[in-house]
């Protein structure tokens, strides 16, 4: 479960701090899903960075199952979108390296690792480096790695945004198993209107910087079965589209 | 074995071998003065004196010379790592690497033979305090240029300092650490060659100085093409060591 309270961080730069985020309050039951959703520059990814314990805000609080995190959690996975992997290491290595800093030992990273691996259909690209797959494998990498903790909370930042459309809308489906096999807490920052109506039971359309919740929609028909063809996907669509002033332009 | 790297770094090599002879020679039959020697004097006597006396001459310049960049980069690498990502320690020591950096270090050196005397400790300490500063600048730049995405997708794993330091901030640098050693060595055999080129009767640069003064050209050439051999081999263990740890650099 996460809530947060009138959550605001002002980046201080010498020059001019910059309002990044201002009185963001949510909750989020345990297992629900949400997906963010907000223009470039709203303090997106900062917000998510304030719940997955990497930056402090500057005022308010967040609190995860009842109590303050201080500092990254163990329940809390966080995925970047482009850095998240480390070209120098292999996709086994990548994979076991949240667990490997843990401290747990050899013959426990592949035991836990490569059942992981091989259902996300990665296992003949074990000794492979991430230059050598393909983006949507390298974000299923990704998503590997953080599945290895068996974190509570997933925290995505825009995970698919730099794929194809096809490739992008499998991964989508992919990420719906995962997190119901997983009964995860799901936040997912995105930049697409159908992603964030895909993922998201609750989407959190934010103002222009500095970012403030401009709305928190209800979804309850995500995950329901061949939803994107459905006529209330569209309209979940189109009524994202018009609260982020898309149509005029 | 056609596409063996190895194969083909060893033709190239020897490709390039015959291509500076070529040169070599047409210049010298051009100068046709006893001062360049053609190349097949020059190899003849490399490979009569060699095992006699060139060798150890060989022998100890490649000593003070992998022992001082060992030395230094064992010092510089640590340093340099650190002062890209800690801050406050950059903010104190950024300053003194920047005035102190450009000094020609060199003119130090009768300074350094004074206080260290004339063994190997003053020559090996000259070129280690030259090559400490080009691999420590590279080192730092490197290590600042780390994406600030990839500290976070480590620290949000739960990694501390230390953890970042191993998995992250290393890997990400050797390549430019390498490279950093890569230009060292031919800054660090230069200052090599005039380190050895006083007070002092053993290594390359002693024997070339005094093979001049007795005007055996040749000899003075084979003493030439050691040094120049010294230099091929470390750079051929540079480029083993990139391309057993950095693999992933050339997929
Ligand atoms: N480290 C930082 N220092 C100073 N300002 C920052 C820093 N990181 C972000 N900002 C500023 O804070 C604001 C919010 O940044 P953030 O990265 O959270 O946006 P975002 O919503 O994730 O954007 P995008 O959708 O483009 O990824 C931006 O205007 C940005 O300029
Ligand atoms: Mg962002």
């Amino acid at each position: 479960m996460i809530n947060t309270y009138e959550l605001s961080l002002t980046y201080n730069q010498a020059e001019n701090p910059v309002d990044a985020l201002r009185d963001v309050t949510f909750d989020l039951a345990e297992g629900e899903s949400m997906s963010i959703i907000g223009p470039s520059g709203c303090g997106k990814s900062t917000l998510l960075f304030i719940i997955a314990g990497l930056l402090q805000p500057t005022s308010g609080r967040v609190v995860i199952d009842g109590s303050e995190p201080e500092g990254p959690g163990a329940e809390t996975a966080l995925i970047l979108q482009d850095y998240g992997l480390f070209p120098w290491k292999t996709v086994f290595e990548n994979a076991c390296l949240g667990l490997k800093v843990k401290g747990y030992k050899r013959k426990d990273l592949q035991e836990i690792v490569i059942p992981i691996l091989q259902k996300l259909g990665l296992a003949e690209f074990m000794y492979s480096y991430p230059a050598q797959l393909s983006g949507g494998q390298r974000q299923r990498v990704a998503i590997a790695r953080s599945l290895a903790l068996k974190p509570k909370i997933l925290l995505m930042d825009e995970p698919l945004s730099s794929l194809d459309a096809l490739t992008r809308e499998t991964l989508q489906h992919f990420i719906l198993d995962i997190w119901r096999e997983h009964k995860l807490t799901l936040v997912l920052v995105t930049h697409s209107i159908e992603e964030a109506v895909f993922l998201g039971q609750k989407i959190c359309v934010m103002s222009d910087r500095p970012g403030m919740i401009k709305e928190m929609i209800e979804n309850p028909m995500m995950g329901c079965p061949g939803f994107r063809k459905k006529q209330q996907f569209h309209e979940m669509c189109s009524r994202l589209r018009s609260l982020l002033g898309v149509e005029q332009q | 074995m056609k596409n063996n790297p190895f194969w083909k770094k060893t033709l190239e090599i020897f490709a390039a071998t015959i291509v500076i002879m070529v040169f070599w020679y047409l210049l010298a039959i051009y100068v046709k003065n006893n001062i360049l020697p053609t190349p097949q004097e020059a190899m003849k006597e490399f490979f009569m004196i060699f095992h006699g006396t060139l060798w150890e001459h060989f022998y100890i310049s490649a000593y003070r010379v992998v022992v001082s960049i060992i030395a230094a980069m064992l010092l510089a690498v640590p340093l340099g790592l650190l002062l890209g990502r800690e801050e406050q320690l950059d903010r104190y020591i950024a300053p003194v690497v920047y005035l102190v950096y450009p000094i020609p270090k060199i003119v130090f050196l009768p300074v350094v033979f004074l206080l260290m005397g004339l063994g190997n400790l003053p020559k090996i300490f000259m070129i280690g305090l030259i090559v400490f500063f080009q691999i420590l600048v590279t080192t730092r730049d490197a290590s600042k240029g780390v994406p600030v995405q990839n500290i976070h997708s480590m620290t949000s794993l739960g990694a501390r300092k230390r953890q970042i330091y191993y998995h992250v901030v290393w890997p990400a640098c050797l390549p430019k650490i390498l490279t950093s050693l890569r230009i060292s060595l031919g800054t660090a055999i230069a200052v090599l060659f005039f380190v050895e080129s006083f007070a002092t009767t053993e290594g390359l640069g002693y024997f070339i100085m005094d093979a001049w003064s007795m005007a055996a050209y040749s000899q003075m050439f084979a003493g030439i093409i050691g040094m120049s051999f010294l230099g091929l081999i470390l750079y051929i263990v540079l480029d083993i060591i990139e391309a057993k740890w950095c693999r992933w650099q050339y997929l």
